[in-house]
């Protein structure tokens, strides 16, 4: 392979690079710097979700694995299964037994699972996962969560995670104190934004509280007659559907 | 707009003229649009793809023309064509490169399409010192700083 081809034009050679595997790229990034910008552009991770075939990440003790489908669209998909190593994950797994998914369009987040911040040391626990919508049809997306609680502060520090730039940015919540209490359940992923059950231990009410991501806000959605389940939430066809 | 067999000649750019019917020809988005746009001649030149590249973007085009064509497309004629366009993009990086530069230039999808996922899943599994070597590239970085990247991204170099 030493030997030395035609060059392609720029956005042909982006054409290509749309078309690797997450982990591809991140070793990538290290041909070039504007490889390296690259994988931070907004437009690029955008068109890269778009092409991305479905896989699966199967996490196993004391194995993982990844699963992929490879040509999906063709009548005879093939299906790759490749052992990831341990350290293969940017991720800590807290409980395997208890790990959920979240869906949010055809991004997966896995739960339970928790970003380490490398520079302060301390660990953001996802709760949910949307997008912000800019220029029509252009997803940002974003994570909800929350921060280690420093012991000597006595509120929960809440920020967004924005995927494609990798910036946290802090929410101030004026009453943080139901965020204490409640946190956020399982939630759906509607639209963009999320919304999941909650109660309010002070007032003993039931209600449907929602993360708008194009602004940053938590609201209550809709106050509850009764209690109908807890924690059970599942997305059909757009509609929230209640399982009692 | 025009007799469905008529013949167009595709000139090389070492002048070589290859005929092809209408059908195949529009299968070239640029020669498509030159049509519609009234270009009456009945040679087209190409000059920025030589008679080997051509030759092979007419096999491609003749193929998916032929298979179009076939009346209540069949499963297995899919599948034939799928097989086909595996052996056809089964070639060596020089000439994969050629191909991708030429279905860009005349804009066949298709091929342009098979083209960078093959490239794609050729480096997917490769080493940066590789890729750079495949698509020409030269590394800016400064010794130290490559470390750096490659330090902070080493999760992804593990086999």
């Amino acid at each position: 392979m030493a030997q030395t081809l035609k060059q392609l034009p720029w956005e042909l050679e982006e054409n290509i690079l749309s078309r690797l595997p997450p982990r591809s790229l991140v070793r990538l990034r290290a041909v070039c710097q504007r490889w390296n910008a690259l994988f931070n552009d907004k437009s690029f991770i955008n068109d890269h979700f778009s092409r991305s075939r479905p896989g699966f990440l199967f996490l196993g003790s004391p194995k993982n694995y990844s699963i992929d489908i490879i040509n999906p669209n063709s009548i005879d998909p093939t299906i790759q299964l490749s052992e990831l190593p341990f350290s293969a994950m940017p991720y800590q797994d807290l409980h395997y037994r208890c790990t959920t998914i979240k869906a949010c369009d055809e991004l997966l987040l896995f739960n339970n699972m928790y970003l380490n911040v490398k520079k302060d040391c301390t660990n953001f626990h996802c709760c949910g996962l949307g997008y912000e919508i800019i220029g029509r049809t252009n997803k940002v997306y974003k994570i909800l969560g929350y921060f280690d609680p420093d012991p000597e502060e006595e509120y929960t520090r809440v920020a967004i995670y924005e995927c494609a730039s990798h910036v946290f940015k802090h929410i101030d919540l004026p009453e943080n104190k139901w965020f204490m209490s409640e946190g956020v359940g399982e939630n759906v992923s509607l639209n963009g934004n999320i919304y999941w059950f909650s109660h309010d231990a002070w007032t003993d009410e039931y209600f449907i509280r929602s993360f708008d991501f194009s602004v940053g806000t938590f609201k209550p959605f809709c106050l509850l007659p009764i209690i109908i389940a807890m924690n059970f939430f599942s997305r059909f066809l757009g509609k929230i559907v209640f399982r009692c | 707009m025009s007799e469905s067999n008529k013949k167009i000649s595709l000139i090389s750019s070492e002048g070589e003229a290859f005929e092809v019917s209408e059908a195949v020809a529009r299968e070239f988005e640029i020669v498509a649009h030159m049509l519609e746009d009234g270009c009456s001649g009945s040679s087209i030149p190409i000059t920025t793809v030589d008679s080997n590249i051509l030759g092979k973007v007419i096999e491609y085009c003749t193929k998916h023309v032929e298979v179009g064509n076939v009346e209540g497309n069949s499963e297995k004629a899919e599948k034939d064509l799928e097989e086909f366009d595996k052996r056809f993009i089964a070639v060596e990086m020089n000439t994969l490169f050629s191909l991708i530069l030429a279905a860009n230039y005349l804009n066949v999808k298709g091929l342009l399409n098979i083209g960078c996922q093959k490239v794609a899943d050729t480096i997917k599994d490769m080493k940066p010192e590789e890729v750079r070597s495949i698509f020409n590239i030269e590394n800016d970085y400064t010794p130290a700083e490559e470390e750096v990247v490659r330090k902070e991204n080493e999760w992804a170099f593990q086999p």
